[in-house]
């Protein structure tokens, strides 16, 4: 056997090995797996050279610590959480109230959707099916302009972000998409797990203020400011900051005993950042894998393959690598899958495959937990409404593919 | 908060191992001037604010004693599309020229020399002899300027013409901005000071040379500007009789950007750009060792030479015969110069590129 199939092989043994066998956590199972794999392919030749293919990767740790960080900060500030309780709100009420508050969360600049989950995802932690859902929206919100941190970390990271997607049929057709999922997950699920911890004694600024200061600085900065020396994450990050001790102030001023960088504040920085460290060192793992994958010849090698298929079967092999990548992380899947798959087929079917892309998250959606890390019994809970979700998701893809190849 | 306190002390770790390893690939390449060089200078000389960037590189200038034209050689434009660079740093440690002038920049884009493409596995170097690991290496780098030396890369970039909108990221790739503007990015000053050198030193004739990967339409590929097509198909004729099978294209003219296409207009030079097939420039490789890189014998890109009929042989994807054939065409070209204007007579003595094809790249290096 090539080392290329001995890498893909070795690569799944070892993390199924590690992770339910010896029972390591998600992250160190994944990371151990792939050098391990990597030494195993390259056994008879190994050098240092190896290493030297992952060092690119190291690139994402900045762009990905100062967004994790800026989003802990401005919702520290209170900026998202005056957003999302407004959203929370209007989501579980009437349909037009549904349908705006949706809107608000998928529509493009809208800081964006992805941005906005990103805080959900540290703040909440997936713990609920409405947590799932935003989840989802998030990378649909991938695929939509302009603003986009998520979007930005996924390119850094792992190659697989969607770019500047442009107003055209693809984003109303995103957009439509969104308000479908939108309106039926949240008529099917209306559980309360997912709450909003408000500090108590701060004072929100009004939130259209927000959105305008917010928008008004960083679209600013990027047609009329300065040509920066630094990196263009430090300067989102300095933006991001400073608007978040703006946002820390009207607590000072209201007489709240909270302080503006007190030790309690650091500390709950400090903490919210700790929280955040596993998702970071998933998407450096996540990036290694692809590395040694693509080094190691393993991508090549799923290339030649996906490429002699048909494109229906394709489509199908997809759609059971998305459930079965799911099962481990929709992060990972969607990285995984999205740069073969895309490579091979954009100009067929551009639109189906970054949705058939998202089906991990729909996945993600329907579990209990919405987790990052997930477990077999997914198929338990697979009740009518669930099926639902994903037909409806099923049809426009597939619709969408009967289109293309027609 | 053991597993937090784990994840932290790895990710240090990881962070002190990856500046480590990120540090390799920004020391200066070793290239030895042989005995043909007379000068060496910096591309700063000619746009001055150049000078202690990232975006300044050396100029090996080989001049004869005798009278002649000037021949510009540009290697590592794009930074992975190595035999072009290795072809360049032959001539400045093997070549002689008796009567004319010939000025090497094996580092046309310094600064994409430090970067690599993220996630594609790239090496930062390749050995250029797989039997002797302590043998000469070459640096391998990315299509593109280091994006810490050029930032923000924004969402579009536009060509300085105005003609042309690019993906942002191609703003930092040095064969997408020509002729560039002074005040412009680093890769755009980069370009402004090249077609400052081909004004100023009255270039007769320039070469750009390139590679692809075998899954695209442009290995083994000769573009001129169509005032240079008339030289161009006598190369081509010239390649053809020697066993290199070559395509002859003529610039897009309303594909704005591009040395041959650019360099063409904008000054009196014959501009070429060559490109040779390159097996890891693309995501079909399966085997990347060292004896696979040189030997070209890469399973996956054979595989599609087989199945899709593209231009270039086999034995095209051999390190030593795309070294060979950027030399062929350099040599063909510089030839056809002095037949056309036998004032401009470039006299030169090149690594013949049949030797280079039987001996290996390594026997012209120092």
């Amino acid at each position: 056997m090539s080392s290329p199939y001995l890498f893909g092989l070795a690569l799944l043994i070892s993390y199924w090995l590690f992770k339910y066998v010896i029972k390591l956590n998600m992250e160190l199972s994944l990371l151990i797996s792939a050098l391990l794999s990597s030494l195993l392919a390259g056994l008879a030749e190994f050098q240092y050279r190896w290493f030297f293919a992952l060092a690119g990767v190291t690139d994402i740790l900045l762009p990905v610590a100062l967004g994790v960080l800026a989003v802990i900060i401005l919702d520290h500030g209170g900026f998202f959480a005056g957003l999302l309780s407004v959203v929370q709100e209007k989501i579980e009420s009437s349909f037009w109230q549904k349908l705006t508050s949706g809107l608000v969360l998928i529509i493009p600049g809208m800081l964006t959707g992805s941005f906005l989950v990103s805080a959900l995802v540290i703040r909440n932690n997936f713990k609920s099916k409405r947590g799932g859902l935003f989840w989802l929206l998030a990378f649909i919100g991938v695929l939509m302009p302009p603003i986009n941190i998520y979007n930005e970390i996924l390119q850094r990271a792992v190659g697989a972000g969607y770019g500047y997607g442009g107003f055209g049929g693809e984003f109303i057709s995103l957009i439509i998409i969104g308000i479908i999922l939108l309106l039926v997950s949240s008529f099917l699920y209306r559980d309360s797990s997912w709450q909003l911890e408000m500090e108590p004694g701060r004072i929100q600024m009004p939130i259209s203020l927000a959105l305008i200061v917010f928008l008004g600085v960083e679209l600013g900065m990027r047609n009329w400011g300065p040509e920066l020396l630094y990196p263009q994450e430090i300067s989102f990050f300095l933006l991001v900051l400073v608007l978040g001790l703006i946002y820390s102030l009207p607590g000072d001023i209201s007489g709240s005993k909270t302080k503006i960088l007190s030790q309690k504040e650091l500390k709950l920085i400090q903490h919210r950042f700790t929280e955040a460290l596993p998702y970071l060192f998933l998407v450096l793992i996540t990036g290694f894998i692809i590395s040694i994958s693509a080094f190691t010849g393993f991508r090549g090698a799923v290339l030649f393959f996906l490429e002699e298929l048909q494109l229906e079967h394709l489509f199908l092999l997809a759609l059971v690598l998305s459930l079965l990548l799911s099962l481990l992380s929709p992060f990972i899947a969607l990285a995984i899958l999205a740069v073969p798959l895309l490579h091979i087929s954009l100009e067929e079917a551009s639109l189906a495959l970054p949705l058939l892309v998202t089906l991990p998250a729909v996945y993600n959606f329907i579990k209990r937990d919405g987790g990052q890390e997930g477990d077999l019994g997914l198929v338990k809970r697979l009740t009518a409404k669930n099926i639902l979700v994903v037909a409806v998701l099923l049809i426009i893809v597939w619709g969408n593919l009967l289109l293309a190849i027609i | 908060m053991k597993k937090c306190k784990l994840v932290i002390v790895i990710m240090v770790l990881l962070i002190i191992w990856g500046t480590w390893v990120n540090y390799q690939p920004h020391r200066q390449e070793e290239i030895i001037a042989g005995e043909g060089v007379t000068e060496v200078s910096q591309l700063s000389d000619y746009y001055p604010d150049l000078a202690g960037s990232n975006g300044d590189t050396k100029i090996y200038t080989l001049k004869g004693e005798d009278e002649g034209g000037t021949a510009v050689i540009l290697g590592g434009s794009h930074a992975n599309e190595i035999a072009g660079v290795i072809a360049s740093i032959n001539v400045v440690e093997s070549g002689q020229v008796e009567a004319g002038r010939v000025m090497v920049i094996p580092h046309a884009n310094a600064s994409a020399i430090t970067n690599r493409k993220p996630l594609q596995g790239d090496p930062w170097r390749i050995t250029l002899d797989p039997e002797d690991p302590d043998s000469r290496h070459i640096r391998y780098g990315s299509r593109y300027t280091h994006p810490l030396d050029q930032w923000p890369t924004p969402e579009e970039y536009t060509h300085v013409s105005g003609e042309l909108d690019f993906p942002g990221t191609e703003g930092r790739n040095l064969n997408r901005v020509h002729p560039g503007q002074s005040s412009g990015t680093l890769t755009e000053q980069i370009s402004y000071a090249l077609f400052a050198l081909l004004e100023e030193e009255e270039v007769d004739m320039v070469f750009d040379l390139h590679e692809a990967g075998v899954d695209s339409n442009l290995p083994n590929h000769i573009i001129t500007h169509p005032e240079s097509i008339y030289l161009g198909s006598e190369v081509y004729l010239d390649m053809e009789f020697a066993g290199y099978s070559f395509h002859l294209e003529q610039s897009n003219m309303d594909f704005r950007g591009l040395s041959h296409r650019e360099m063409g207009e904008k000054t009196e030079a014959y501009a070429i750009l060559s490109e040779t097939a390159n097996p890891y420039q693309g995501n079909y490789f399966i085997d990347s060792s060292p004896e696979a890189i040189m030997s070209g014998e890469e399973p996956g890109y054979q595989r599609i030479i087989a199945e899709r009929n593209v231009i270039p042989a086999k034995e095209d994807l051999a390190m030593n015969n795309r070294v060979a054939a950027q030399l062929m065409i350099i040599n063909q070209s510089i030839k056809q110069l002095g037949s056309f204007y036998p004032e401009k007579e470039i006299n030169f003595n090149f690594p013949e590129p049949e030797e280079v094809r039987d001996k290996g790249v390594v026997e012209f290096l120092n």
